[in-house]
C-alpha cells in the first residue's frame, strides 16, 4: 500500500534571540491510508511541532530547516501559501486541537464557524451548508443539533465543543485528520466517550489519523501503530503490539515502566529521572537519563535501525534494553 | 475571561447593526442600555445628534443673518440666548454648532478609528518588519505634544474645518493603532486562530473575521472617550485660531468671539461653552459605561 504521508529527516528549529531551539530533530514518519498512528512523547519533546509543520502553521519564529513532507505524492514543503490555503488546510488534512474551549473564537456561533468551513471548501450556499453541518453534528452525537447550531462555544460544555471541533475537522471529508491530545483537555468519562464515538467515525469515514497524546492508553486503544518521539527524535516506531510488548528502546521501556496500568508497581512507580532539557551535543538525546547507556552510545550519531519489518528504534544497544525489561532492578528508580 | 465577555457583548452589539437578526444580540444591547452611566450619556449624545440634524429646523434663526439693530441683546424671549455684537441669533448658533460637534467626532475619531484599526491589525499580525515601520510612524507622532502638532498640521494645510478633520485623524490614530497592536499579539496565539489557519482560511479572512471582532472592543471603548477629547481639541483650535473660521458656528470660535465681550456680553461665550460641557460629558459617560461592562 502506498504511503499516505511520509515525513523524511524532518528538522524544525525555532529561532529567536540568537538561539536555536531545534524542537524537531530528524524525525521520520509514515501514515498509511485508513491507519491510525499514534505519535508519544513527553512534554516538549516536538510533537505539535510536526503537527504544525505538517500544515505549515508554524509561528514565526520556527521554520522548516530540513526534511521531506510528502503528503500523496506531493511535497507540501514545495507548496505556494495559496495552495496550501485551498487544497490542504482543512480540506486535505484538517486537525483538531487540545483545549476545545479555546479553538473556537468566543464571538461566533459554532453554527457559523462550522458552516463558514464548509463553504470555504466546498461550492455550496448557506442552506445546503447548514443541513450538512446538522448532519455532522448528528454523526458526532451532539444531541439536540438545530438547537445547538445556534448556541456559542461558551454555551457548550467542554466534550460537546469537542464534539464540534471533530465536526469541523471531518467536514470537507479528509484523508488526514491530525489530533493535537483532543482528549488531555476533558475529563475521563467524557475522553472515553468521545474516543469510542471517533474510533467509530474513522472506521466510517475511513480517514487516516495522526494521534499526538502522551497518554499510551489511548494509543494502545486506537491506534495501529506507534512513534515514540524524544527531544524532537523519534526513539522507537512499529505497531502496537510489538512496542507495548516488546519495547526495545529504553525510553519506551521507561515510559511503559512508570504507567501503573501496565506494569504493577511493587511499592514506589518507577520514573525516568532527569530532565528534558538535558541533551548532549552528540550521539544519543537519551544519553544523560538512559540506565543503560555507555561511552559507545556518544561516540557518533545513531540512526533509526530497523530490527524486523514493524519496529525500527534508534538505540545500539536493543539486546541490554531486552535484558533491562526483563530483569527485577529495571534501572529506573522509584520515587513516588 | 470577563474580558473576553464583555468584548463580545459590545462586538455583538455592532455585529447587530451589519449582521442578522439574534435575540441574543438584543440581550446585549439591552445590557448597554440597562448600565445607568451609558445610558445617561446615550440620551444626552442622542439628543445632541438629532438638535444636529434637525438643527435647520429646531433654530429659529440663520446663524448667519447679522440683525445689527439687535445687537448684543441679553437673554430673553424673541432670543433665549441672547444675541452677539453682530445681532445673530446665539441659540440658533449653538444648534448648528452642535451639527458641526456631531461631524467632528464621526469624521475626526471615524478616520483615526479605521487607520488605527488596520494599522494596529497589520502590525500586531504581522510583526517584522512592517510592525517596525508601523510602530516608528506611531512613535515619531507621540513623540510631539498632541496640540502643539496638530497646530503645526494645521499651519501647514491652511485652517478650516476639511484639514480640522483631518489634522485630528493624522494624530490621533496612533492610540487606536497601539491599542488594537497589543491585543492583536496576545489575541493571535489563541488556539482558535490556529484552528483558523489549520482549516485554510486565508491571513484577510482571519485577520478581519476572527481577530478583529475579538478585539474591536477597547477600540471602541476608547473611541467613545476619545470623542469627548477631540471636541475639546477642536473647540481650542478653533479658538486660538486655526480651527473652524468664522463665521461658521462652531462653538470654540464661538467662544474666541465672545471672550473680548465678557463684561458686555456673558452670553455669547458661555452657551457654546455649556454645549462644548455637555458634549463631553455625554461621550465620557458613555465610555465609562462601556469600560464598567469591560472590567466587570
Amino acid at each position: 500500500m502506498m504511503n499516505l504521508l511520509e515525513i523524511k529527516d524532518l528538522h524544525t528549529y525555532f529561532e529567536g534571540n540568537g538561539t536555536i531551539v531545534k524542537a524537531v530533530d530528524g524525525a521520520d514518519l509514515s501514515i498509511r491510508e485508513r491507519e491510525v498512528v499514534g505519535l508519544v512523547g513527553e512534554s516538549g519533546s516536538g510533537k505539535t511541532t510536526i503537527a504544525n509543520s505538517l500544515l505549515r502553521i508554524l509561528p514565526e519564529t520556527g521554520r522548516i530547516v530540513s526534511g521531506g513532507i510528502i503528503f500523496k505524492g506531493i511535497n507540501i514543503r514545495e507548496l505556494s501559501e495559496k495552495e496550501m490555503q485551498f487544497k490542504i488546510r482543512g480540506n486535505e488534512i484538517s486537525m483538531i486541537f487540545q483545549d476545545p474551549m479555546v479553538s473556537l473564537n468566543p464571538l461566533f456561533t459554532v453554527g457559523e464557524q462550522i458552516t463558514s468551513v464548509l463553504k470555504l471548501h466546498q461550492d455550496i450556499g448557506q442552506k445546503e451548508a447548514k443541513t450538512k453541518a446538522i448532519d455532522l453534528f448528528r454523526k458526532v452525537r451532539i444531541s439536540d443539533p438545530e438547537k445547538r447550531f445556534d448556541n456559542y462555544p461558551h454555551e457548550l460544555s467542554g466534550g460537546m465543543i469537542q464534539r464540534v471541533t471533530i465536526a469541523m475537522a471531518m467536514s470537507c471529508e479528509p484523508s488526514l485528520i491530525i489530533a493535537d491530545e483532543p482528549t488531555t483537555a476533558l475529563d475521563v468519562t467524557i475522553a472515553n466517550q468521545i474516543l469510542n464515538e471517533f474510533e467509530e467515525l474513522i472506521g466510517e469515514i475511513g480517514v487516516s489519523v495522526l494521534w499526538i497524546t502522551h497518554d499510551l492508553g489511548v494509543i494502545k486503544r486506537i491506534c495501529d501503530y506507534v512513534n515514540v518521539m524524544y527531544a524532537g527524535t523519534l526513539m522507537e516506531q512499529g505497531t502496537v503490539k510489538t512496542v507495548f510488548e516488546n519495547p526495545l528502546h529504553p525510553y519506551t521501556f521507561g515510559l511503559l515502566r512508570s504507567n501503573v496500568i501496565y506494569y504493577e508497581p511493587k511499592g514506589k512507580i518507577p520514573t525516568i529521572m532527569g530532565e528534558l532539557s538535558e541533551i548532549p551535543h552528540q550521539g544519543c538525546k537519551f544519553y544523560p537519563r538512559c540506565p543503560i547507556e555507555d561511552e559507545g552510545c556518544l561516540q557518533e550519531s545513531i540512526e533509526l535501525r530497523k530490527i524486523d519489518e514493524n519496529h525500527s528504534i534508534r538505540c545500539i544497544k536493543p539486546e541490554d534494553a531486552k535484558r533491562l525489561s526483563r530483569s527485577k532492578n529495571h534501572g529506573f528508580q522509584g520515587v513516588y | 475571561m470577563n474580558n473576553r465577555n464583555a468584548g463580545s457583548v459590545i462586538s455583538r452589539s455592532i455585529n447587530l447593526l451589519f449582521g442578522d437578526e439574534n435575540i441574543a444580540r438584543w440581550e446585549t444591547v439591552k445590557k448597554i442600555i440597562r448600565n445607568p452611566n451609558s445610558r445617561i450619556g446615550l440620551i444626552m449624545i442622542g439628543i445632541l445628534v438629532l438638535v444636529g440634524i434637525f438643527a435647520p429646523f429646531i433654530a429659529s434663526y440663520d446663524p448667519y443673518q447679522q440683525v445689527l439693530t439687535e445687537s448684543l441683546e441679553p437673554p430673553g424671549l424673541s432670543h433665549p440666548f441672547g444675541t452677539d455684537l453682530y445681532g445673530r441669533d446665539v441659540m440658533s448658533r449653538v444648534i448648528h454648532g452642535a451639527w458641526i460637534a456631531v461631524k467632528i467626532c464621526v469624521i475626526g475619531v471615524g478616520i483615526a478609528f479605521i487607520i488605527g484599526n488596520l494599522a494596529g491589525a497589520l502590525s500586531g499580525y504581522y510583526e517584522g518588519w512592517i510592525d517596525t515601520i508601523i510602530m516608528r510612524i506611531v512613535d515619531s507622532i507621540m513623540a510631539f505634544p498632541f496640540l502643539v502638532l496638530v497646530i503645526a498640521i494645521m499651519a501647514i494645510f491652511g485652517p478650516g474645518l476639511k484639514n480640522l478633520y483631518f489634522a485630528i485623524a493624522i494624530v490621533s490614530w496612533c492610540q487606536y493603532a497601539r491599542i488594537v497592536r497589543s491585543r492583536y499579539l496576545s489575541e493571535k496565539e489563541e488556539d482558535y486562530v490556529r484552528a483558523a489557519e489549520a482549516v485554510g482560511f486565508s491571513d484577510k479572512r482571519i485577520i478581519f473575521g476572527h481577530l478583529m471582532p475579538n478585539s474591536i472592543a477597547p477600540t471602541i471603548v476608547y473611541a467613545s472617550l476619545d470623542c469627548a477629547l477631540v471636541i475639546l481639541l477642536a473647540a481650542s483650535l478653533s479658538f486660538v485660531g486655526v480651527g473652524a473660521q468664522p463665521p461658521i458656528p462652531e462653538w470654540g470660535a464661538q467662544i474666541a468671539e465672545g471672550r473680548q465681550l465678557l463684561q458686555v456680553g456673558w452670553w455669547i461665550a458661555t452657551f457654546p461653552a455649556l454645549g462644548i460641557m455637555y458634549t463631553v460629558i455625554g461621550f465620557s459617560l458613555i465610555g465609562d459605561g462601556l469600560r464598567d461592562m469591560l472590567e466587570k
